[in-house]
């Protein structure tokens, strides 16, 4: 078989070996991945005895035999560290969403670290998006889509909530699926079942509804903001400040909403039919 | 590579006598599970990497391929067997966690290894590659072969075993291995042909 193989094969094979062995460079568990894994090992294991340290016995073992209430007590601790990790991770490991798309530079800062879009699949509550010259649609649990346009901060705080802390989002709520709030500086935005608009810029806070109705919950008061209607709160100001505006126009999203449904749905479509043409390009 | 078709020495960082370290670890003691890490982890995590594309669930199933390695490692008789029980057992947990519903709701979710380059100011594809672009571009193309040839060419590239070892892992007889790892590697040429990627530029 050796001799058999084409020198060009021979010579593509010693080049994936030596991109492997590259890839594992960068793939060596650190520190943090060797601690996890001792944690859950001690977490984890039904019998006290291995859990030693180098070297040296336990001061609760006795010629090799651990004392019986020390016994009790160690498996009554490790299964109540048990259940605590198992219930922990299981809230962890179940993400609220999952980036769904994104186009261009946009970033998940996870525990006060940058991690790569290219390597993240489902969000946990805490991440910060932050997009800078790219756009992004997560997509939650409760059918609800969230797109982000240009440098845009949003902070998720759970399925049916996410925190703007600047720049522009639309929100796509599947009716029934309950309640659903977006965080701004100074207030809130609750809906049930629509598709609204929240940016947050220096100058305040604009909400625009294009089905539905929402709330603006500023100190404990609430407007209400129905279809093709915009509200506009000046950075700082109470609900009395607000103007609400109808715009009739407003029965479709922005022009960036749109433009990022119709990339997307192009992607997934090249995806499955990678010989389709785009209808444009088609012309 | 010990048997490897290439005829090429692929040197592992740690030499550790495994029957010393299968000692250690059923006696419990932390250096051992360090070196279990150290030995195997990397290359646990890679051939898993290939099959399950999530960086998250890799490393959630290595360390429960880790564990389960430390509590089990006392029914390993053979210790010249212990490399491919220790990846048969990563298989099988791999192949577990594929077959839920969580893995098919992530499984498409990989961005290109070609995207991260087009958003790169290199102006060659295979320019100042990093190691964790090295790994993309090479489970993309394994990505394009099927199940069977895929998880062959992550055990060979990845884990670093021996076509023996992969006839063990597999449960495939050996000339079959040989076989099959031609003729994927025939595929992969003509996918990197089919991206105007050389040999001579992945060399």
């Amino acid at each position: 078989m050796k001799s058999n193989m084409p020198d060009e094969l021979k010579r593509l094979d010693q080049a994936l070996a030596r991109m492997a062995d590259r890839a594992r460079e960068g793939l060596e568990p650190g520190g943090e991945f060797e601690r996890e894994l001792l944690k859950r090992i001690r977490g984890r294991s039904p019998d006290a005895r291995i859990i030693k340290l180098d070297g040296e016995d336990s001061p609760n073992r006795r010629g090799g035999r651990l004392k019986k209430p020390v016994l009790v007590i160690t498996i009554a601790a490790l299964a109540a560290c048990l259940v605590g990790v198992v219930g922990f991770r299981a809230l962890l490991s179940d993400p609220p969403g999952m980036m769904e798309f994104r186009t261009g530079l946009a970033t998940i800062v996870r525990s006060g670290r940058a991690v790569p879009p290219s390597t993240v699949c489902g969000l946990r509550s805490g991440d910060l998006l932050e997009t800078r010259e790219g756009k992004l649609v997560a997509y939650f649990d409760n059918r609800t889509q969230l797109l982000m346009n240009r440098d845009s901060k949003v902070r998720i705080e759970g399925k049916n909530a996410v925190n703007l802390q600047s720049g522009e989002v639309w929100i796509y709520v599947t009716p029934g699926s309950g309640d659903y709030s977006v965080t701004v500086p100074g207030g809130s935005v609750h809906v049930v079942g629509t598709s609204f608009g929240v940016q947050v810029t220096g100058e305040g806070v604009g909400v625009k509804v294009t089905n539905g109705k929402v709330l603006y919950r500023v100190g404990g008061e609430d407007a209400g903001i129905g279809a093709c209607e915009h509200l506009f709160l000046p950075r700082g100001g109470n609900l009395a400040e607000a103007t609400v505006t109808e715009d009739k126009e407003l029965t479709r999203p922005p022009l960036w909403v749109e433009s990022l449904i119709n990339k997307m749905a192009e992607e997934r479509l090249r995806k499955f039919f990678p010989s389709a043409v785009p209808i444009e390009n088609a012309k | 590579m010990k048997g490897g078709i290439s005829g090429t020495m692929r040197t592992r960082d740690l030499k550790v006598d495994v029957t010393d370290l299968v000692t250690r670890l059923q006696k419990g003691e932390t250096s051992a599970v360090r070196d279990m890490v150290r030995l195997y982890g990397a290359r646990i995590h890679g051939f898993l990497r290939c099959l399950v594309r999530s960086d998250e669930t890799a490393e959630e199933l290595t360390q429960e391929v880790l564990i389960r390695i430390y509590r089990k490692c006392g029914h390993v008789n053979s210790p010249a067997r212990f490399e491919s029980w220790l990846f048969t057992l990563a298989r099988n947990i791999a192949i577990k966690e594929m077959s839920r519903s969580r893995y098919r709701k992530e499984s498409s979710k990989e961005l290109s290894w070609f995207d991260t380059w087009i958003g790169s100011e290199n102006e060659h594809p295979l320019e100042k590659i990093s190691a964790e672009q090295s790994a993309l571009l090479l489970r993309e193309a394994l990505a394009t072969l099927d199940g069977k040839r895929r998880e062959i060419m992550a055990l060979r590239y990845f884990s670093d075993l021996s076509l023996k070892e992969i006839s063990h892992v597999m449960n495939i007889p050996i000339g079959s291995i040989g076989t099959t790892i031609t003729r994927s590697l025939e595929s992969l040429k003509q996918y990197f042909d089919s991206r105007g990627i050389k040999v001579e530029d992945l060399l």
